[in-house]
């Protein structure tokens, strides 16, 4: 198909200059825009009048190959125009964006350009850039900005990307400018004119910086400041330095993002300095450990060595042209001392994504190159071959030598004194090529830009950290799919294992795993066992297959056989009670475990997994206290965090359940599982807003995580929102297929829409999965149940029994049945037997009391009462829990004064104040519902939960004799006039409450009512949604 | 020329008044980008000159940014678009309604309905009196409710009301997808011959994130409050209707829903 003739004339410019522009031509003699989609859309102008720039002749001559439908035009002005391919899009820009005066006065323009591209150094610096912008124009805007910015890039981004995006704007802020006074650092951007940026500032705070970048000319540090993002320079005030520069470079590590505080100093300044330490003395002066050497050398071509390539040294030679000897060989090692593994860091760069960033153009063809390897540092010339072969023949594989006498004799001492050091240099030169370049200072200058370009490229990546703390989240940052690839490599073409490589294999083996690749992980675990059947890490990783595969019996027997091997392996134990939890066989479970921390009291993995027990089979205290004990021993443990988060929610602790997963996020704010039980208790508390929104940040950490799926598929059951919760678990079955949670969500879905049909399908789906399963037994039990098909729901629950004896769950769900089919002596069997398989079990016992009522055995019924009490007196959640009991018996007394207990033990508790208010409403004790109504406005008055500060000061308790109040729990109260449901506002005015729905009332002169009501369990609860208004004076006031 | 005596107006106001009217809705203005740095500077938009009508006047739409692309304002090619959504009570500076895009009508965009109820543009005509209950009445007569409105599903009930509520539901019920008329064939446009300020009455705004300091501008017209808004991608320059209606659906959620999902 011939391609149109498309002809250049013109561009228009909605967005001002520089920008982006739409170009104007004649396709086919017709007057056409070409708008930018994924590659071009032509628009036809009818009217050829239409208003445009006009392109002059030169421009039309420049422009005239112009393509259409592969190119894209962006215009500094109206006469200087640049055509762009679209396939380069993102390269042009990141073109225009290393210019630092490219648009400095419109930033925003640079962040678009920077998201365009999705570099994510380049869009953190053009956010900080823009941040700084927004705080000194519209500090009032900064915080919406900053949180629509994100939630932008949250769309846009990869999620690792999204990850290393700082979450607020003041984190984004202390990332720039960590290595300064914040305070003092906000006070001079509050005070800074932007456009007096590139004045001199002057500096008198000293804070400590990261690096020191040293070059030894003016002229090469000019180079490294024009790749740093608002390098500034810097007068000390004082006289024990000269001049400097300071930059912050945002730099991305696995935790999030970071930034570097660099001191910029060139030698040339320090010409008349006499000290001979002249490095000591600059990092002295920066108060810096990490000094970074970025300069020109000569290269030694017969090691590999090319003009224009980029050298670190790993080792130094300092050497006297007199007595040529090597004084001094130092392992890299020893150079950097803070992080020993920067040369292998630098060694991982293999990309030439550094290459972009070199600006001085190549004298001659080819393409730089890194050697990593030992340099020569020297205080003469060499002169002669003779001088060059005995310097080459003492250390063979020297690729540089340098000549500074200052340097040198500084170098050795800042090697004395264990100073972090990289010497990253351009060759400008080959020592042992006598045929010099024709243009020795055009390499010089190519040379130095090579240097800066590598020594930016590598601190930007965070390979160099200044800290312990930055460098493990360096390393860490390898992919699963990485390791994979290397590790294929690494065995391609091997039908054989050998003893030497089983490292590899099990490493290949735990990626395949975490893939879900089980048969290929099996598959290399049986070679690897095959050539050592003793090999303790590959029975484990089988015997976890097996357990991910519910083949417990070969599970459990891989891992007996491996104890025979050696009786004293601890993580043996510690799978093997994963099994037997699995099984449900608590009791082997526990003995396994204590039997391990008999053998190491120290250990930390058996007292997680001896609290999953407890928590099993509601030991809470024992649970909670096993998880202290290991607190002791590892503070910063992030699985017992979230166990214990869990014991926590189990007791209704909510606060200090968000509080412990809160910490742990803090530790380590990558995590996924703290943010699922997160969002558990948000739903508890029916904050769905924040309960979303942490599953949300999960699915950005990871897009195939299973878990965040069904939970949100939860919460949009809750809102009644079945489309999408039913769409986010077929999701969630997409990825994988096989699980079972989907398919029981699912299943409550369909009940809830009355697809019963579909909801039993679901479930026999999933038992299909899992035939030897209880959960999903358990699930068609209720699913019958609730249709009073009992027959069937008795059968499951045998089934269940079956399968776990002591299941409580079971046992509980039968004796329910009982009781409904009236066999209260089967049911009172059955709750009894819960409580001798656990003793505390309150609905146990708040069951035997229901029934102890029904058959009017009040004795027993108030002793069961009591045992609840006995049970724990002291306990918030058994106090509130035995109230409520005793409230449904209407013993309105004795839940006050167990109300007012757990007040006592917990005085800032909002949610007992409620129930205290509900009860004394009932009671029609006005004086105190006034009394607990003060004090839940005073806990109000210091709780950061603004929301259900609304909820509660927005509704005034009044009572009407004819009332029958209901409990909408926090809210306060609402009652029953002919039938319907009412809340009453500030004022006096009766409005309708209806359930699961949500409604509005206009309302008159100051009154705010605006309510969504929902069901959580038995409670029903009104939201306070927001004030809404008939009158239009009113409306303005919303403003 | 109409045979009829009556006009939409006064069958609306004849009409028994419901227990309670649909709640009022936000009013949306589209301008391009070209133009808003001016509107930055000034802290208002200004009426102009209207060809249609022979008068200066300010077009906005009821209840979300609907987009006019054949009735350009100026003859620059198509333009990037920058969306103002305004609070109800800016509904008081409504001096007319129409219940349909007077400019699509009368530049024959609506096909042969242009024909046909183009040159009956005044029996649609329902002045404002600077009321915010008169577009709320015609809702409820014509979509019954604020979410059909949204929706463009006129009330089946209008076919057994008086003229014009059955021309009106023909025409909004009629498939206009060949004249590239989406579910805006249903909508209800508002005329206003005043100045609108932003202060007090800017709810939301979508613009060019290169333009952000034109927002700023207008951050400090609206202190204290800070109004919501979307910034676009900038780096290019897309076709501006698709990005008017991305504008229409991001207001849609983030503003008009909280007045819809209210039963």
């Amino acid at each position: 198909m011939n391609k149109k003739r498309f002809k250049l004339i013109g561009h228009d410019n909605p967005l001002g200059y520089p920008a982006p522009v739409l170009p104007i031509g004649k396709l086919d003699n017709e007057l056409v825009a070409v708008y930018a989609t994924d590659r071009a859309t032509v628009i036809v102008l009818e009217d050829e009048e239409y208003l445009f720039i006009h392109h002059n002749d030169y421009l039309r001559e420049t422009l005239k190959d112009f393509d259409y439908l592969n190119e894209r035009l962006f215009a500094f002005n109206e006469d200087s125009v640049i055509s762009y391919a679209i396939d380069n899009e993102t390269d042009y820009f990141i073109q225009l964006l290393q210019d630092n005066s490219f648009s400095k006065e419109n930033p925003f323009l640079r962040l678009s350009l920077a998201k365009a591209t999705n570099d994510i150094h380049l869009l953190i610096q053009e956010l900080g850039t823009s941040l700084l912008r927004i705080i000194k124009l519209a500090p009032r805007l900064t915080e919406t900005w900053y949180a629509r910015q994100i939630y932008t890039l949250s769309q846009q981004l990869h999620p690792l990307d999204q990850l290393i995006i700082p979450e607020t704007w003041k984190d984004l802020l202390e990332c720039i400018n960590d290595a300064h006074n914040d305070t003092e650092w906000l006070q001079s951007v509050e005070q800074s004119d932007y456009k007096s940026e590139t004045e001199e500032k002057i500096y008198e705070s000293r804070t400590p910086i990261d690096f020191a970048i040293i070059t030894t000319l003016k002229e090469e540090l000019e180079i490294v400041i024009a790749k740093l993002p608002n390098a500034q320079r810097v007068v000390s005030g004082t006289d024990d330095i000269r001049v400097y520069y300071k930059a912050e470079l945002p730099i991305v590590s696995n935790t999030g993002l970071s930034s570097y505080s660099i001191g910029l100093v060139s030698l040339q300044d320090f010409i008349n300095d006499k000290s001979i330490d002249i490095i000591g003395d600059i990092a002295q002066i920066l108060r810096t450990h990490n000094i970074i050497y970025i300069g020109t050398t000569a290269g030694v071509q017969r090691n590999g060595a090319e003009l224009g390539d980029v050298i670190v040294s790993d080792k130094i030679i300092s050497y006297l042209m007199k007595d040529l000897k090597v004084e001094r060989e130092i392992s890299p090692y020893t150079i950097n001392q803070i992080n020993p593994d920067i040369l292998v860091s630098i060694r991982q760069i293999r990309d030439s994504r550094w290459q972009r960033f070199i600006k001085e153009k190549r004298p001659q063809k080819g393409e730089p190159k890194c050697i990593i390897g030992p340099t020569a540092l020297s205080n003469t010339l060499i002169k002669t071959e003779y001088d060059l072969t005995q310097l080459i023949n003492s250390y063979n594989k020297l690729i540089g030598i340098n000549i500074d006498a200052k340097i040198i004799t500084s170098l050795s001492l800042q090697l004395e004194e264990k100073i972090n050091l990289v010497i990253i240099q351009g060759i400008s030169d080959l020592i042992d090529q006598y045929k010099k370049p024709k243009n020795p200072s055009s390499w010089r200058l190519y040379a130095a830009d090579v240097a800066a370009s590598f020594a930016i490229e590598i601190l930007k990546q965070g390979v160099l950290f200044p800290d312990e703390q930055k460098d493990v989240a360096a390393r860490s940052v390898i992919k699963s799919s990485e390791i994979i690839k290397q590790e294929e490599r690494n065995i391609k073409g091997r039908s054989e294992l050998s003893e030497g490589e089983i490292d590899h294999y099990l490493q290949l083996a735990k990626t395949y795993q975490t893939e879900k690749r089980y048969s290929e992980a099996e598959t290399i675990l049986r070679k690897i066992l095959a050539i050592d059947s003793y090999e303790i890490g590959a029975r484990v990783e089988l015997s976890k297959i097996y357990q991910t595969q519910k083949k417990w019996i070969e599970a459990e027997d891989m891992l007996l056989k491996t104890l025979e091997i050696d009786p004293t392996l601890l993580q043996v134990r510690t799978e093997l009670s994963k099994i037997y939890q699995a099984l449900m066989k608590w009791r082997e479970a526990e003995e396994i475990l204590l039997e391990s921390l008999r053998i190491d009291n120290n250990q930390l993995h058996p007292r997680t997994e001896l609290s999953k027990i407890y928590q099993r089979q509601r030991r809470w205290r024992e649970a909670e206290e096993i998880l202290l004990e290991l607190f002791k021993l590892d503070s910063n443990n992030l699985q017992a965090h979230t166990e214990l988060s869990k014991i926590y929610q189990q007791q209704k602790r909510w606060k200090e359940a968000e509080n412990i997963l809160l910490e742990s996020l803090s530790i380590n704010n990558l995590q996924l599982h703290p943010r699922t039980e997160l969002s558990k208790i948000y739903q508890h508390q029916g904050k769905w807003k924040e309960a979303e929104e942490v599953l949300l940040q999960e699915l950005a950490i990871d897009s195939e995580a299973l878990h965040p799926r069904t939970e949100l598929s939860k919460i949009y059951q809750q809102q009644r929102n079945w489309k999408e919760a039913e769409e986010i678990l077929l999701e969630s079955l997409n990825i994988d297929n096989q699980q079972l949670s989907p398919r029981i969500e699912l299943s409550k879905i369909y009940q809830q829409q009355r697809k019963l049909k579909e909801a039993e399908d679901i479930l026999l789906e999933a038992l299909e999965l899992d035939p030897k399963g209880l959960q999903v037994r358990f699930e068609l039990s209720k699913l019958f149940s609730k249709q009073e098909i009992f027959e069937k729901a008795l059968s499951f629950l045998q089934e269940c029994i079956a399968i776990a004896p002591e299941d409580i769950n079971s046992l509980m769900e039968l004796g329910k049945i009982y009781t409904r089919l009236g066999n209260f002596i089967e049911a009172e069997k059955i709750f009894k037997q819960v409580i001798n398989i656990d003793f505390d079990n309150v609905p146990a016992r708040i069951e035997l009391a229901s029934l102890y009522l029904k058959l009017k055995r009040h004795k027993e019924r108030e002793d069961v009462l009591f045992q609840i009490y006995e049970i724990n007196p002291q306990d918030v959640w058994i106090l509130i829990a035995l109230s409520k009991v005793f409230r449904r018996f209407k013993k309105y007394r004795v839940a006050l004064h167990l109300l007012e207990s757990a007040l006592e033990i917990r005085d800032s508790d909002l949610l007992l104040v409620c129930e205290l208010i509900e009860l004394h409403s009932i009671l029609r004790d006005k004086k105190n519902v006034e009394h607990y109504l003060l004090k839940g406005r005073s806990i109000l008055d210091n709780a950061p939960y603004n929301k259900f500060k609304d909820r509660f000061t927005k509704i005034k308790i009044e009572f009407d004799e004819n009332a029958t109040l209901l409990n909408l729990n926090e809210i306060g109260y609402a009652f029953k006039i002919d039938n319907e449901r009412y809340i009453k506002s500030e004022v006096g005015n009766n409005y309708v409450v209806r359930d699961n729905t949500i409604f509005n009332y206009r309302v008159g002169q100051n009154e705010k009512v605006f309510f969504a009501t929902y069901k959580i369990e038995e409670e029903v609860i009104a939201d306070f949604i927001e004030p809404f208004f008939e009158s239009t004076i009113h409306l303005r006031q919303l403003i | 020329m109409s045979l009829n005596t009556k006009c939409l107006e006064d069958t609306i106001s004849d009409l028994p008044e419901p227990p309670s009217l649909p709640l009022a809705l936000p009013i949306s203005h589209v301008s391009i980008a070209r133009w808003f740095k001016s509107i930055a500077k000034d802290g208002h938009l200004e009426p102009r000159l209207c060809q249609v009508f022979g008068e200066e006047l300010l077009y906005l739409f009821y209840g979300g940014v609907f987009y006019r692309p054949k009735n350009k304002p100026t003859q620059n090619v198509e333009e990037l678009p920058i969306a103002f959504l305004f609070s109800p009570t800016l509904l008081e500076r409504i001096i007319r309604f129409y219940p349909f895009d007077t400019g699509g009508m009368a530049s024959g965009r609506f096909g042969t309905w242009s024909t046909s109820l183009g040159p009956l543009m005044k029996d649609y005509k329902v002045n404002g009196n600077h009321h915010h209950t008169i577009p709320r009445k015609m809702i409820y007569h014509i979509f019954n409710s604020n979410e059909s409105y949204l929706h463009g599903e006129p009330d089946p009930n209008c076919k057994s009301k008086p003229y014009p509520l059955p021309e009106l539901f023909d025409f909004y019920s009629d498939d206009l997808t060949s004249f590239d008329i989406d579910h805006r064939q249903c909508i209800i446009e508002c005329q206003t011959n005043e100045q609108i300020p932003l202060k007090n009455e800017l709810l939301w705004i979508g613009f060019p994130e290169s333009m952000t300091d034109a927002f700023i501008n207008i951050c400090k017209w609206m202190e204290p409050v800070i109004p919501q808004f979307f910034a676009y991608e900038s780096h290019r320059i897309t076709i501006p209707s698709e990005m008017t209606a991305k504008l229409e659906e991001i207001a849609k959620q983030e503003v008009i829903n909280r007045y819809i999902k209210i039963p």
